[in-house]
């Protein structure tokens, strides 16, 4: 058996890569994408502390994390395409509208 | 027949060069590609932790699916590479923040050779096959299960709103 | 019984709620005479009142109607118990008979003294509204309810004073009014809190028999009735406010400020006159302020120009005649000349109103004259009222006043000096008034015309001349047929005096006596009344000349002898003055330490601000840090 902590360090890496990219990133499509590494190292800790215990209950978690993640796709692309009629851009440093 | 470790360490490795390709190829296509290996990487891992069904989930789900939907909609806008985003203090700042973060959440997962198994010590042991899945997921997390669904409804219809193409008489 | 009562109080409620509420939409004469209907229909039901009582024995002259209970407070010894109900005795009627009666004449008049001015529903309105609040204070069944009619005919009274309220004097006078009626109200509430201590009622019918047997009563809180008395009565030293209110229209000054509200101090304490009595030197108090007043506010009436206020200042001269009976005891004869004042004073001042109607609004008496040829009829009926004030027989007010005097002599003549002076001083103030008013005439209606040649005079329209006719006549009958001391033909005592306080002094001299001081009192007065109009009668230039180089005296009379700077310097500056360092205070401190706890926060966002610089990544990056921040403490 892989010990449980080489699945949990590759998680945090992976998680660590995703924020990376969000943060680093300008592209908004890269950053969703982000997002989704940072998921997919959440499921791999759900499924790993599940291993040894009750397995079926780790996949139903991720299951519902991968729902989530589809949504969020979904409603973060139609934003992108919206921000991009609006400023033929998916750059996320030209957009400020938010300033106070 | 690959050893459980072989197998461990060949996913993990497709997994993080796919995921640092993602963050670090300008081309969002070849980022797109690369979150696929990424994501089948992950999928490898998934099976190595004996959740073949969610293995195949991944692949199905963000593999295939949400994949497509990335490169859709990076071909809609027919998108060039991007230009060289420049290392400015703020961007070395967040990645030093990522750093510590990655740091702080591998630190204790390293120390901790098992995890404790307090929370729910005599539980029967439920591998993860699809009809202990579906069993947990209909009688335990009914309600959150309809809540996702709720979500997911939701989100099309938002999805739906904000891509659709406003009319001439409406503001932007 | 019951009925007639409550309907006395309705119809003036309803008919001001009707004109108030959709008086804007009826036009020209119409409010003027849906309000006299209901003011006669009130007058009608006051005789029946009266009727009635006259029927019942002389003991048993008094019914109470109760409605609804109003108030019940406490309990045992500390409850008040209240009705709103009707208390009927030959007092509350004799009041209510004038007040309906009177006031119906000046409803009538205001028809047609109304019909051009903008708003008159407004003006018929209060003035219904101030009916129903008089004949409240007088019927009301209990001190409570008799406050509440005070309080609403001080309301109305400011109303209708600032009725133009355009006019930044009438609205000023109103406030005045009104301010200067809270300070005597405050007395009268001490009064009534004090009569609930002692007495543990406060309902006239309950109140009857203890004042009956009640010996000593602290004097002051029959002076803090006095002070309500003194406000709503405008006595020395709370007079101010009536000479101002003079600001209203002409009818009102007739109908309130002359004769019916400003009484209402008197029926305050021929109410409870027995508390008077009982209480020591209360009633001294109330004789030396009537007379003070009386021989103040009439000096002051020498002097003046503008003919209204003439008329205001011998109101408030002829109402410290009134004080100075109920202070001698005379309670009878103190109703006496309210009625008899009534009168002519309502008549002079429908007179005067008629004057200044047919100049347009002059009020002026140095641009009157000559004014008996255009206005014979007015002239006439103003002769018979300024007759009566005058106090010249057989005119209503020699009968009343001449009582008071003999009342104050006989005293004298008993053995208490004192009373000797009290008596001058009402002598003197008779005097005054017959030249005062001589002056007033003679200035209006005799000599030559200083009228401005582009106006020409005309004789009132028919309800106005009817009203002044009716008073003429009351004013010249009406003394005597209410009672002749000297002959003993006194059947207004013998209908009142049952309900008021038996006077603790003696009041009858011996009948020479009496003929003589009354040939003497005629005598002056004729004499008074001579000096005047021979002095103003001629030609008017030398007259005009000894007014305008007057001597220092006559200076002090024409300032109305700064009684109103007076109280500016010493109330109305320091209090301002008090008023304005609290707003500088308020300004700079309490304001300060808002505007400051608002700018702080404003600091404080527009730091805060520059952290929302709409940077998608900013964001990300703070949430990475707060991420850290939280791990590190779980971790810790």
């Amino acid at each position: 058996m892989v010990p449980q902590a080489w699945y949990l360090l590759l998680s945090a890496l992976l998680f660590g890569l995703g924020i990376a990219g969000f943060v680093a990133r300008r592209n908004t499509l890269v950053m969703f994408m982000s997002v989704e590494l940072m998921l997919n190292a959440a499921n791999v800790v759900f499924l790993a502390a599940a291993r040894d215990h009750v397995p079926a209950r780790g996949s139903a978690c991720a299951l519902f994390v991968i729902a989530v993640a589809a949504a969020e796709v979904a409603v973060g692309l139609a934003l992108v395409l919206a921000l991009f009629r609006l400023r033929k851009s998916v750059q996320a440093d030209e957009v400020r509208e938010l300033r106070a | 027949m690959l050893s459980e470790t072989t197998a461990f360490l060949l996913f993990s490795a497709i997994a993080l060069v796919g995921a640092v390709n993602v963050v670090t190829r300008r081309n969002p296509v070849h980022a797109a590609l690369w979150l696929v290996g990424a994501f089948l990487g992950v999928a490898g891992l998934f099976l190595t932790l004996g959740a073949g069904l969610l293995g195949a989930i991944q692949v199905m789900v963000y593999a295939g699916a949400i994949m497509v939907l990335f490169l859709f909609v990076i071909l809609l806008l027919n998108l060039d590479t991007t230009p060289f985003e420049g290392l400015s203090i703020a961007r070395g700042a967040s990645l030093l923040a990522t750093a510590a973060t990655v740091a702080l959440i591998a630190f204790p997962f390293a120390r901790a050779r098992e995890l404790r198994a307090a929370a729910v010590p005599d539980e029967p042991e439920l591998p993860a096959t699809a009809g202990n899945i579906a069993s947990i997921l209909f009688h335990q997390y009914a309600l959150p299960f309809e809540v996702v669904s709720l979500l997911l409804l939701i989100a099309m219809v938002g999805a739906i709103h904000l891509a659709r193409r406003p009319r001439r008489d409406e503001p932007t | 019984m019951n009925l007639v009562a409550g309907l006395l109080l309705i119809l003036p409620l309803a008919m001001a709620a009707l004109l108030g509420l959709f008086g804007k939409r009826l036009h020209g004469k119409t409010p003027g005479l849906l309000a006299f209907g209901m003011a006669a229909t009130c007058f009608g039901l006051a005789v029946a009142a009266f009727l009635h009582l006259r029927g019942l024995p002389e003991e048993a002259r008094f019914v109470e109607a109760s409605f609804w209970r109003w108030l019940d407070l406490g309990s045992g010894d500390q409850r008040l118990a209240l009705d709103v109900g009707v208390w009927l005795d030959p007092l509350s009627v004799t009041w209510a008979l004038f007040v309906t009666g009177v006031g119906s004449l000046i409803f009538l008049y205001s028809i047609s003294y109304m019909e051009h001015e903008e708003g008159a529903w407004r003006y018929f309105s209060y003035l219904c509204l101030f009916l129903f609040s008089m004949l409240i204070l007088v019927l009301g069944e209990n001190l409570v309810l008799t406050f509440l009619g005070w309080e609403g005919v001080g309301l109305c009274s400011y109303l209708l004073i600032g009725f133009d309220y355009g006019k930044e004097v009438a609205a000023r006078a109103g406030r005045k009014a009104f301010v200067v009626n809270r300070i005597g109200d405050v007395g009268f509430l001490i009064g009534m809190f004090w009569t609930w201590k002692l007495y543990g009622t406060l309902g006239h019918g309950e109140m009857k028999p203890i004042m009956a047997a009640v010996t000593a009563v602290p004097p002051l809180l029959a002076l803090g009735y006095f002070v309500g008395a003194c406000g709503k009565s405008a006595q020395l030293p709370l007079f101010v406010w009536l000479p101002d209110a003079m600001a209203g229209p002409t009818p009102v000054s007739a109908l309130i400020h002359a004769a019916t509200m400003v009484t209402a101090g008197i029926y305050l304490v021929l109410r409870l006159s027995p508390l008077f009595v009982a209480a020591e030197w209360a009633l001294d108090v109330v004789a030396w302020t009537g007379a003070a007043t009386a021989l103040f506010a009439g000096l002051i009436a020498l002097r003046q120009r503008d003919i209204k206020r003439v008329l205001a200042y011998s109101t408030v001269s002829q109402l410290g005649y009134m004080f100075l009976a109920c202070g001698l005891g005379a309670f009878g004869a103190a109703a006496f000349h309210v009625i008899t004042h009534a009168f002519f004073k309502a008549l002079l001042f429908l007179g005067a109103g008629a004057v200044i109607h047919a100049l347009h609004g002059e009020q002026d008496l140095w641009k009157m004259g000559g004014l008996k040829h255009h206005l014979p009829k007015t002239a006439r009926a103003m002769t018979a009222g300024a007759f009566a004030l005058a106090g010249i027989f057989p005119f209503a007010g020699f009968f009343s006043k001449d009582e008071i005097l003999g009342v104050a002599f006989a005293q004298g003549y008993a053995g208490d000096p004192s009373r000797y002076v009290l008596w001058g001083m009402g002598v003197l103030t008779a005097a005054l008034t017959a030249f005062y008013t001589a002056r007033m005439m003679t200035l209006c209606f005799g000599g030559t015309s200083r009228v401005d040649p582009h106006l020409h005079p005309h004789e009132a329209p028919a309800p106005m001349a009817i009203a002044l006719q009716v008073l003429m006549v009351a004013s010249i009958v009406g003394g005597a047929a209410l009672g002749f001391e000297a002959l003993h033909w006194m059947p207004l005592h013998h209908w009142i005096d049952p309900v008021l306080a038996a006077p603790p002094h003696p009041t009858h001299l011996p009948p020479a006596l009496n003929w003589g001081l009354m040939a003497l009192a005629m005598m002056i007065a004729v004499l008074a009344w001579r000096i005047g109009a021979k002095w103003y009668g001629g030609d008017f230039a030398p007259a005009r000349q000894a007014e305008l180089t007057a001597p220092r005296f006559a200076k002090l009379l024409q300032g109305r002898f700064f009684v109103d700077e007076l109280y500016a310097l010493l109330i109305v500056r320091p209090l301002r003055f008090v008023a304005e360092l609290c707003l500088e205070f308020d300004r700079r401190v309490v304001d300060g330490l808002f505007r400051g706890a608002g700018s702080f926060s404003a600091l404080l966002s527009t730091t805060v601000r520059l952290a929302q610089n709409g940077v998608v990544h900013a964001y990300a990056f703070w949430m990475v840090v707060g991420a850290v921040l939280l791990l590190t403490l779980a971790l810790a």
